[in-house]
């Protein structure tokens, strides 16, 4: 079957009048004067309007536009598609977990190494002489320090690096490729001198000296965790900038103290203070919604001046000036009123929800044991039977503050119902529907996954400085990061001398001379 | 050009006068017997209140009146001592304690306005 060439589509014009129409530019007396040889005298401001033919038709025969020539093809809008769907495939996990699987792996090689090394010898792998594997009270107490230190070392190691990472990130992550690499080249280094030297002179060594050696690298390793806790955990504490965190299409802002961070951990801070506190973004508030149509005369007319050449042109630019200037005032305070009226229709409707709701409750009692009037019901059954009488209110609520997308009638029995069952007031149950604070509030957002695309001029691993701008992505909401240094504040004492401490009565009194 | 309708040319106003002779300073010269003599007139102001002293009322049908003293007057200097800066009760002592006085006075009735104005805060701590 032969499908038209993509990109092509096809109508015929009927002559049924729609809704287009057309602003001629601005033409000379002369030229209107000249076909229609009458009218041309009048002078002023004229407009013209011309309706063009809608298609009215165009159900009938239009051809879908795709980037696809074929039936069977691919287009490069699937293929894109397919690339953007990174948050659940196989791919995106083992980029998220490759990172942090790496450092495990080098570290737990680290952490078995001096087990290995103090066991070798014992398990005859290598054949030394039994009196020098004898292990008298210094080397016992050696053993034990030793397997003291791993313990301390294993303990300290899970209490702070075995968690899920928290963010992805595009670049290396060089604190911990720094720390993973130290570990690696002391485990290394130590392995070497322990094949050259102990496995080597097999007749001189003893095995003291083997767990001196073992007990030396957990202390080396000990050191290094040490070093691990300061870098990765330790060195952004302390605030030394200040950044700006500013959403784009609300213009919602906050200011936090960050500390000495890369560009991209200080976006995953930011975006962890992002969820925490910042409010929903509603995208169909971003037009406060106003009961009445637009008012035709309110459109913006665009006036030409057909006979101009006839006028003076500073009076005539002056009056247009303030018409225009007028149209934009009244624009001002439409906005103004209309905010004002949606504020005040919100705060009609929240009230009557409030009362609804308190109404709902009073109908359900918690049910004692001596009362056996009315059938029981679990919370899940109360809350649809008191559903009903709110819903009506909470509906209407919703609609005016454009979140009923954001509410399934599943979600709101099943918060109905917990509330119920936990005894909360009216008011607990509706606040998730009247505070939109946290980002989380929105059930929507409870993935377990949320990509971001980062943007910033200069290499992601680098650290953050005074006038560094980064922006950060998620499909129309976008923050941009400003980061400015606190400023250094210099405290200088300020000393008041007791003897200046004293008070006198400053009454500008008379005095009769 | 005179435009209609009510504003007045300024020289044509009945209370214009560009005789400052007012405002001059002049010297009065008080004499009195003894010095638990009343002179006549009340005295505001000091350095404590970062103002001058200033006359805020005079004695009807005195010497102080007749000699042209009135309300708003800013003594500038007593015998040649300076009062422009000189602490209210220091002021009261020299005028009480002499029984002649050479005034030099000048007419000052912003000065005297601004004695009566709220007081301002002293300044605490140092700008930056």
């Amino acid at each position: 079957m032969q499908a038209p060439a993509a990109g092509q589509r096809s109508s015929t014009p009927k002559a049924r009048p729609g809704f287009y129409v057309l602003f001629r530019g601005p033409r000379r007396v002369s030229e209107m004067t000249a076909g229609a040889g009458g009218d041309g005298g009048m002078g002023g401001e004229v407009i013209e309007v011309q309706i063009l033919p809608q298609d009215d038709n165009w159900g009938d025969n239009t051809t879908a536009i795709t980037g696809n020539t074929s039936v069977r093809s691919e287009s490069f809008q699937d293929v894109t598609i397919i690339g953007r769907d990174q948050e659940t495939g196989v791919t995106f996990t083992c980029q998220r977990y490759a990172g942090s699987a790496l450092c495990a792996l080098v570290a737990l090689f680290a952490f078995l190494s001096p087990i290995a090394m103090v066991l070798i010898p014992r398990l005859n792998v290598i054949q030394l002489k039994s009196e020098h594997l004898k292990c008298d009270s210094e080397c016992d107490g050696l053993l034990i320090s030793f397997s003291f230190k791993l313990l301390i070392l294993l303990l300290g190691s899970w209490a702070l690096f075995f968690r899920q990472p928290k963010a992805t990130m595009p670049r290396i992550f060089i604190f911990r490729a720094l720390v993973t690499m130290l570990i690696f080249v002391f485990t290394f280094s130590y392995w070497l001198f322990y094949v050259v030297r102990i496995l080597e002179n097999r007749d001189e060594v003893r095995y003291r000296s083997i767990v001196y050696f073992a007990v030396s690298l957990v202390d080396a390793l000990l050191f290094i965790q040490y070093l691990a806790v300061i870098l990765l955990e330790l060195r952004h504490l302390t605030p030394q900038y200040m950044v700006k965190v500013l959403r784009s299409p609300d213009g919602e802002s906050r200011w936090y103290n960050i500390g000495q961070l890369s560009v991209q951990r200080a976006a995953a801070w930011v975006l962890e203070k992002y969820y925490q506190d910042f409010t929903i973004y509603n995208p169909y508030l971003d037009r406060v919604p106003s009961k009445k149509k637009p008012h035709p005369s309110n459109s913006s007319f665009k006036y030409y001046d057909v006979d101009g050449n006839e006028e003076n042109p500073e009076s005539h630019t002056r009056a247009m000036l303030t018409a225009s200037a007028r149209r934009r005032d009244s624009a001002h305070n439409e906005r103004f009123y209309e905010e004002h009226e949606y504020e005040r229709r919100v705060r009609k409707r929240k009230a009557r929800l409030i009362t609804a709701a308190e109404e709902a409750f009073t109908h359900i009692k918690r049910m004692h044991d001596d009362q056996g009037q009315s059938t029981p019901m679990n919370p899940h059954e109360a809350a649809q039977s008191i559903f009903p009488s709110l819903a009506r209110a909470l509906q209407k609520y919703l609609r005016i503050t454009r979140q009923q997308p954001r509410h399934t009638m599943d979600s709101i029995l099943s918060h109905l119902a917990i509330c119920l069952a936990h005894d909360m007031s009216p008011r607990a149950f509706l606040e998730k529907y009247l505070v939109s604070s946290p980002v989380m509030q929105n059930d929507k957002e409870h993935r377990g996954v949320q990509s971001w695309g980062l943007v910033c001029d200069q290499l992601l691993s680098r650290p953050i400085n005074g006038g560094t701008i980064f922006q950060l992505r998620q499909a129309d909401v976008c923050l941009l990061c400003s980061i400015s240094h606190i400023p250094h504040f210099s405290i200088a004492e300020e000393i008041i001398h007791p003897k200046s401490n004293k008070f006198v009565l400053r009454l500008n009194s008379e005095t009769s001379v | 050009m005179k435009r209609s309708g009510g504003i007045v040319n300024r020289s044509n106003h009945p209370a214009y006068s560009n005789n400052l002779d007012q405002f001059a300073m002049r010297t009065v010269t008080l004499v009195r017997e003894k010095a638990s003599d009343p002179l006549g007139f009340n005295i505001r102001g000091g350095m404590e209140h970062f103002c001058g002293i200033y006359l805020s009322k005079v004695t009807p049908n005195m010497e102080a009146e007749r000699l042209g003293l009135k309300e708003s007057d800013q003594i500038l200097s007593v015998n040649g001592i300076d009062f422009e800066d000189i602490e209210h009760n220091k002021a009261v002592k020299i005028l009480k304690s002499n029984t002649q006085i050479q005034m030099k006075v000048r007419f000052f009735p912003y000065g005297y306005k601004k004695t009566y104005d709220k007081v301002q805060n002293a300044n605490v701590g140092t700008p930056a």
